[in-house]
Parts: C-alpha cells; structure tokens; sequence
C-alpha cells in the first residue's frame, strides 16, 4: 500500500515539475513528450510506467546515457562500498562509546564525548565532509607531499586503491552516526545500567565486566539496534550530499544530476529504490526489535 | 556455644548527596548464627535494606561504609573484589523485593540459574547446570520445571517469579540467605506460600536467613530472633518471644499495637502519630521521641544507648525500666 | 532523597587495596569530594548549556543583523578589483570572485537561514499540534488518516522528498520554509497526539467534561498547556533541523537561489576554491554549526529542565511530589492490604529509597 502511495505522489510531481522546467524548442519538446508520454493525462502515466516497469523496461537514463537498469545496478554497488564500512565502523564505537560513557559517566572522557557528539549533531552532513576533505586531502598534501586519501572519486580498481578512495566518505558518514547514535546509545546503557537485574547479576557473584557486557549489553542495545537498521536504510539510499562533495559515483550522484537533468526514468527508478529500501529495513527494525527482546515476541 | 556466622560490628552507612550526608544505618551491632532466622524489621527508610546491602558490598558508590563485618572468617568490607564476588552467591546469596526487575527479562530464567551455578564452579557443564536448574525449580515448587526453565521471566507470575529468584540463590547452598523484603511485591494470597517456599527452603538447607521486612505478621511464623530498627538506628533486639510478648520499646510496641486484629474486636487501629525523621537532619536524642507516648524531657538529651533488657534482648530506650507491663500477645498465626 | 548514582563498585581487579572503605572509625565520616564534584558538575553543565545556547544565539543574531551596519560594503556590491581576496582591514573576511564583501555576505546570509528556520518551525508546530491534537483528541477516523498520513511521510528519505520539492519551489525565502515545515511537521504532530492521549483519560479532563466544557475550551485551556512544554524542546530541535536541512539544499543548489544568499549557497560558492582558499568555504559551514548548536542546547536546557531524569537524577520537584503523593495516598485509605501495609500507611512513612 504505502510503496503505491508514494510511488504515485512521487509520480505525479516530478511529471509536472519537469514538465514546466523544459522550455526547449519544439522538436527537443515533442521528443520528450513521446518519450515520457507526456501527453497523456498525468494520472494516467504512473500506470504506463508501471506496466513498462513490469516487463523489465525501467527506460533509459538521459543524464548518464545507459540503461537506467545499469546505472543503478554499478552506481548501487559504489553506494554500497562507502555504506557498508561507514555503518561497520559507526555501529562498532557507538556501541563502545555508549558503554564506555555510560560506565564512566561524568568523568572527562565522558563529558568529551558528549560534547563531540552535541557538535557532530549540529553539523550538516557537507560541513563535516568539506572539513575531512580539507583537513586530510587538501592540506595533508600540502604539508607533507603525501596523499594518503583521494579526495574519494574512484580511481582505483584493486582493494587497497578502493580502500584509499573510501576511507574519507565512509570516515566522513561514519562519525555523524556516530554522533546520532552514542548519545542514544549512552542513555540506553544509562538506564539499563540502573536496573534492578543489574543488581542481581552482581549478587550472584558475576564480574563487573560480565555485567556489562553480557547482562546490560544485551538489554541496552536493543533499542540502538533499531536506530542502526534505520540508519544503514538511510546510508545505502545513498547519501546525497557527500556523494556529491567526494565525487563518489554512487546513487546520491545520480540522483542529484537527474534531478538537474530532469532524467524521468532515471529519477523515477531511483526514487523507487530508497522508498523500497527504507520501508524494507523499516520492517527489519521492527524484527530485529522482536527476535531481541523477548517480551515483545509474545505480544 | 557455637560461633556466629556473622558478626556486625559498628556498621556505619552513610549517603552523600546533594544536601549533605545522610545516615542511613547509623552502629548497627548484631549476630547470626549457623541455621538461624534473624528477622530484622523497620519502616522504609529505617535502614534496613541499606544494611544488608552494605554487607554483601552492592551499594551505589556514592555510599560511605564504615566498620566490620565477619562472614565465616573472612572480612567483607575489606576484602578485595574477586574474593567478594566468590562468596557472593555462593556462600552469602540475596533474593530481592521485586522479582520483575530483579531478573533479566531476555535471558530464560534456567539460563539465569544456570549462570549462578557456572560462575562459581566452572567445572560443571552446561547440561549438569540446566539439569541441576530444574531440580532447583522442582524444589521451589514452579510447576512443570522443564519447560519452565527455557521461559522467560515476563511468563511467569508474581509469585513464581519470586520463586525462581529463591531457586537462584540457593543454587549454591549458600551459608546465609538474605531475603530483602521478599513478599512486599506479591499479592496477598502469594505472600503466604512464597514465605512457605523460603520457609522449607531454609529447614532443607540448614542456611541461616536474615529476613528483612515492614511486616511483622511474617516474622512471627519464621523467625527465631528479631531487631528493629527505626531511623537508621536498631531500637530493640531479641527473641521472637520476647520482642512479641515482652517488648521493652515504645516503638516496637507501638508497632505490635498498631497491627490491626482481625480475631479481636478492636474499633479503632492505633496508627503510631506523625511521620519519620528526616535522617538528613537527625534530632538530638531519641529518635522516636516526637511519636512516642513515653517521651520524657531526658529522652531529648542524647540517642539513647542500647540497654540489656533480658537474656539476649536489648532495648534502645531510657525509660526501660519504667515501661508498664506490656500488652498481651497482639500478632496472630502468621498468615 | 539518596542519589542513587548506581555506578559498578569496581571496574578493575585490584590486587589488595581495600575498596572504597575506611575501617574502623565511625566518627568524621568526610564528604568524597568527588561525588559533589560530579554532582555539582552535572548541575552546572545542565543549566549553563541553556544559558550558553541562549546568549550565543542573541549574540549571533546580533552579528548578523547589527555587524553589516559596520561594514561599508553592500550584500551584493561588486568591486572586481579586489575579487578573492583574504580577510583584511577593509574586507573583515575577505572577498569572493566577483568582489563581493564576505562578511555582510556571511552575515546576511545566516540572518536568512535562521529567519527560515523561525518561519519552517512556526508553520510546522501550528499543523503539527493541529493535526495531533485532532488525531489524539477526537481519534478514529481523524486519528487513522493523520497517523497514515505521518507515517507516510516519515517512511520516505527526507532528502529526496525535499530535494524534488525543494528544486522546484525553494528559491525564496518562502517557499523553502514551507517545503521544510512541510515535512517536518510530522515530528510535531507526533508527540502532540501522544501527548494528547496520555491526558486525555485523566480525570481532571473528565470533571471538566461531566461540569460541561466545551471541546475547545478543553483543549485549549487544559491540554494545550501540557502539550506546550513537552513540544518545547521538539521546536528547538526542529529550528536546528530545519537549518541543517536548508543550508543542506541549498549547498546542493536545489534550496535558496540566487540573488538570494543562505549560509549553505556560500559554502557552494566557495567550494570550487577549495584549494586556495579552504577558509572560505569552512567558514560560513562553522556558522551554521555554531547555529545549530546554541539552539540544540537551548533545547537540551529545556529538555533537562523538564524532566532531569534524562540526566539521571530527580529535581527537587519530582522529590517533593513523590512525598506529596505518597501523603496522599495514604489519606484516602486502601482496601485490601496486608497488616504490614497497613502498619506503614498509618505509620505515614517518608518516601525513601533504601538502596
């Protein structure tokens, strides 16, 4: 229901917007006319399009000039490969940071942290990335001749290129999850931490460490595993903004140039794409919910 | 006569907080010996709970702990952590007041007992451990053990819960038990047979129990002795007959009086007047002074020392000799 | 009231100092200084937050609309001569590539980020608590169709939404705030329907119902109020958000245009020299952060202020209202109770915790 929903609302308005923003000459006019059957009724076309969907034809992508199936296809990988390092990596200290903020609270290092976090909250997604790029492409070779991170466009095709090529994005999408993330993260425990079972655990005789790390992990987590599955949904839908500072080609590009392009197919297939994924790990969140706490299982 | 299994002496616990320090147990003294119940009664916020935390070293760490404590030998407060943790749920084991909260609601509760027995003898096998758990569930009397012990603690009910909790700590055979308000959670009907399910547990076992409480209907079908405490302080100490029967304190017989008598035809409940003390700013002399209908001007001089009142029972009172004869017997069966 | 600051007796395995305890003797039992540090400590960093986010935002306002007023130069006045220059006395930072005073621009386009963050904020709160008090107060068919409704717009990646949108009617001031409040109105109306539905059933809304309130006076005059202070803090939250949002945009061009400047169309500008003259593109980016941040804090304040529990400790409110409480339970008497209840409800014992 909800993908039909947004499929056709985000139908209908591009369409339209498009439709106004092309002020070519005739001939060029007709040409996409024919081509995105604009002159049928607007209503009408989300079902052409769905009927080409079906068979395959997902059209062909006028900004990039391949088959829009194509450029999903190796653009969705390209997203994958800064998505997959940068949630590993922001899913892996959050969930430290969370524990170690939470055992230690009020110490320095907690107070740090917090305050990090408080500015990685507040900073757009391009502050940060232009800050990486700057900081470590710019002026470390400025400084030491040395280029030890591309400025993130893909050059290499081995593993240690690629792994030079996403270091900065991945880095760059990795800290401000981070930064979501470990102050959730950090209360959680908080609280998990002040619950009567903790107690328990320690009359029976456990290990500090095998409370916290059994015992209140396993409570606190659980709501911050949610946050991460919403949060991978939202990284490989591909994340517009440092695609673009990064020149990574990755689906964030894509959609900003058919968006500027006004590439129909393109945006359409794109579009499509991060509402299927989001309401998918929407799901996958809600699952995850249930199979780790077993008071929900039940109902 | 034989040698206490623990010695308490001088127990001081004090909180600091945000306006200042509060003494939540202020020189507590007392033993209890092998297989014996000491029943130790107050109000929230006597210190009750405080001390028997203290003891097994789980208080919150803004707390300040003072004194000695001799368990078997060995000298809690100042025995380093892997030795506490040792005899913590083995040889010292807790049950706490609400078994909901107490457990942790996404492991099963055989995994939970499991865990107890493992952490203290690893060489027993997680399939000797499970079965052990089971028998344990048997013993407590949870129906159909096996299944039960896969479930988890959100599928039990109140009193089953509690149980389980029962089973836990005694999974170790433990020397002394400390119950901590164990029926205050349950409903009625359940607060009888969980204290029949700790009652047996402790004849089977041998273990000595300090049973901590605001109800002294419990106390009087299982304790051998009692003390209560008002406002951090232990006001009198003795046998179950003699605090019952022969109470020399104005608060523990004002507690014993305001017990409502279902037999009897009492019209009216004698609740004891007024409110507690702020322990954040503790009144010269008697703390129970405002309330008691005792009260006399020397009362208001200095805490009052702990009197020799009987064999074995002590009272924490001024007036003690000049007490009238106290009532006849006020508490029932405990039910 | 005991601070119950549960913090694990020990991390470490120490090898034979006694832990956390003096033997012996009961008099002179010292503070830890520690613990009042950290208490003092958490107090101090709860309200300052508020405090520092509330003065930063007057004075970064003040800059921008004050400081332009020192500076001879125009918003768009061209002096080519001195293009893509650093900071200097004449210029205080600097000039872009087509001459144009850095500073006024800087300062005038963070005015008009904020002003679109007020104007976003204003028009989501008004739907959002109209649409959530609709949803949580009458329920059924409104409640379904707005909470399909946010949900809706919830399930779809916020960028592309606003980018399509943004791209076609976001070039002013306006339009823009409006494409953002459009979105963003969802959080809103949320937390006002939950509100809603959590009061809704108290009694003090059903006296006012059996004595013949009216459904608005109702809602404005009981649940209004409570439903304020809990989206209090979600306006601070959604100021920053819609700031972010914007400057996001329109660094991808798809927001503010030109003529018109916002902090996010500067750091665009900027962004080709990245180079020469990384300053420049950092700069107005810093801003927006320092943006974000005073308001974020504002909210964090508000937040802690509410409901210090979110810190971990309970204000001398909540104290004094447990006692109360506490009083007044005991004065309308129980049924069922066992004798040791009852003994306590007479006994009129103080709320504390004894662990």
């Amino acid at each position: 229901m909800y993908l039909v929903h947004v499929m056709v609302s985000a139908t209908v308005d591009p369409l339209s917007e498009f439709y106004i923003c092309l002020p070519r000459c005739q001939e060029g006019f007709d040409r996409i006319e024919q081509q995105y059957n604009l002159d049928t009724n607007l209503f009408v076309r989300p079902f052409t399009y769905f009927a080409d969907l079906l068979s395959g034809d997902f059209g062909d992508s006028s900004s990039i000039g391949e088959p829009v199936i194509d450029v999903m296809r190796t653009r969705g990988w390209n997203t994958a490969m800064v998505a997959i390092p940068a949630f590993l990596l922001g899913a892996v200290l959050s969930l430290l940071l969370s524990v170690y903020s939470a055992r230690r609270q009020y110490s320095v290092g907690d107070y740090a942290f917090t305050g990090l976090s408080f500015i990685g909250f507040a900073m757009p997604s391009f502050v940060l990335a232009l800050i990486l790029q700057v900081v470590f492409a710019v002026k470390f070779e400025q400084w030491t001749g040395f280029k030890p991170f591309n400025t993130g466009r893909k050059t290499g095709e081995n593993f240690f290129q690629l792994l030079r090529d996403v270091t900065l994005p991945a880095t760059s999408l990795a800290i401000l999850g981070i930064a979501a993330d470990s102050r959730f993260g950090r209360s959680s425990m908080l609280e998990t931490l002040n619950q009567d079972y903790i107690r328990t655990a320690r009359a029976k005789g456990l290990s500090e460490r095998t409370v916290v790390w059994k015992h209140a992990l396993r409570n606190g987590l659980i709501p911050l595993v949610t946050l991460w599955a919403l949060g991978f949904s939202g990284l490989l839908s591909g994340s517009v903004v440092t695609e673009s500072i990064f020149s990574w080609p990755g689906i964030g590009q894509a959609f900003l140039r058919a968006l500027g392009d006004a590439d129909l197919d393109l945006l359409m297939a794109i579009v499509m794409f991060t509402g299927i994924i989001t309401v998918a790990f929407n799901l996958l969140a809600d699952v995850l919910y249930g199979i780790l706490d077993p008071r929900i299982r039940l109902g | 006569m034989t040698q206490p299994l623990l010695t308490v002496e001088n127990l001081n616990v004090g909180f600091a907080t945000k306006s200042g320090v509060v003494q939540a147990a202020t020189d507590i003294n007392f033993e209890i010996f092998p297989g014996e119940v000491l029943a130790v009664v107050g109000e929230s916020g006597s210190g009750k709970s405080v001390t028997a935390l203290a003891l097994m070293r789980l208080h919150p760490d803004n707390t300040i702990v003072t004194g000695n404590v001799n368990f078997d030998g060995h000298d809690l407060l100042n025995m380093s952590d892997r030795d506490m943790r040792a005899i913590r749920g083995s040889d010292v084991a807790m049950i706490f007041q609400d078994p909901m909260t107490a457990m942790n609601p996404v492991f099963s509760v055989g995994n939970q007992i499991v865990e107890t027995i493992r952490v203290h003898d690893s060489s027993v096998s997680k399939q000797e451990a499970w079965t052990k758990a089971i028998d344990l569930l048997k013993l407590v009397g949870v129906p159909e053990p096996k299944q039960r012990a896969s479930q988890y603690p959100h599928e039990y009910s109140g009193g089953m819960r509690q149980r389980a909790m029962i089973a836990m700590a005694i999974a170790n055979d433990p020397k002394l038990l400390i119950a901590d308000e164990p029926t205050t959670a349950l409903d009625v009907t359940v607060q009888a047979q969980v204290m029949e399910v700790l009652h047996e547990v402790q004849a089977e076992t041998g273990s000595a129990m300090m049973l901590i409480t605001h109800d002294l209907g419990l106390v009087a079908g299982s304790a051998d002795r009692v003390q209560v405490m008002y406002a951090s302080r232990l006001m009198e100490t003795g046998s179950i007959d003699q605090i019952f029967y022969e109470s020399q304190n104005p608060y523990t017989r004002a507690l014993l009086e305001s017990i409502p008598d279902i037999d009897g035809l009492k019209e009216e409940l004698s609740p004891i007047p007024g409110n507690p003390p702020s322990l954040l700013n503790p009144l010269a002399g008697c703390a129970f002074r405002p309330r008691c209908k005792f009260a006399k001007d020397v009362c208001a001089i200095e805490v009052p020392p702990r009197i020799p009142v009987g064999v074995n029972h002590t009272s924490r009172c001024v007036l003690v000799h000049e007490l009238p004869a106290p009532a006849g017997a006020s508490a029932g069966d405990a039910s | 009231m005991a601070d119950t600051d549960i913090r694990p007796n020990s991390d470490s395995e120490p090898t034979s100092t006694p832990h956390k305890v003096a033997v012996a003797d009961a008099e002179g039992l010292s503070e830890r200084p520690k613990t009042f540090g950290q208490l003092a400590r958490e107090r101090f960093f709860g309200h300052k937050l508020a405090l520092i986010g509330g003065i930063g935002l007057l004075l970064l306002v003040v800059l921008f609309l004050v400081g332009p007023l020192f500076s001879e130069w125009e918003f768009d006045q061209r002096n080519v001569r001195d293009r893509k220059q650093g900071p200097s006395a004449e210029h205080w930072f600097g000039t872009d590539e087509i001459g144009r005073d850095l500073f006024v621009r800087t300062a005038r386009g963070g005015w008009y980020s904020m002003q679109i963050g007020v104007i976003a904020a204003f028009v989501a709160t008004t739907v959002g608590t109209v649409l959530g008090a609709l949803a949580g107060y009458f329920g059924k068919l409104w409640d379904i169709v707005v909470t399909n409704l946010v949900n809706l717009i919830l399930t779809v990646p916020a960028i592309i939404v606003l980018s399509v949108f943004a791209n076609k009617y976001g070039a002013g001031k306006w339009g823009l705030a409006l494409v953002l409040a459009g979105l963003l109105w969802t959080r809103i109306a949320r937390v006002v329907r939950g509100v809603i539905l959590s009061i809704k059933e108290q009694e003090y809304i059903m006296a006012a119902k059996a004595a013949g309130a009216s459904h608005s006076r109702i809602l404005f005059r009981h649940l209004l109020p409570n439903v304020m202070g809990a989206i209090a803090v979600e306006i601070t939250l959604l100021v920053g958000s819609v700031i972010v949002l914007e400057s996001t945009l329109s660094f991808l061009g798809l927001g503010v245009k030109p003529p018109n400047a916002s902090l996010g169309t500067l750091v665009r500008d900027a962004k080709g020299d990245i180079d020469s003259d990384p300053l420049r593109v950092l700069t107005p980016g810093i801003f927006i952060v320092l943006i974000v941040l005073c308001v974020n804090f504002l909210g964090d304040g508000l937040r802690d202020a509410r409901d210090p529990r979110a810190t971990g400790a309970d204000s001398k409110e909540t104290q004094q209202a447990k006692k109360a409480a506490k009083k007044a339970r005991k004065q309308m008497g129980k049924g069922d109770m066992t004798v040791g209840q009852l003994q306590d409800a007479n006994l009129s014992q103080n709320e504390r915790s004894e662990s």
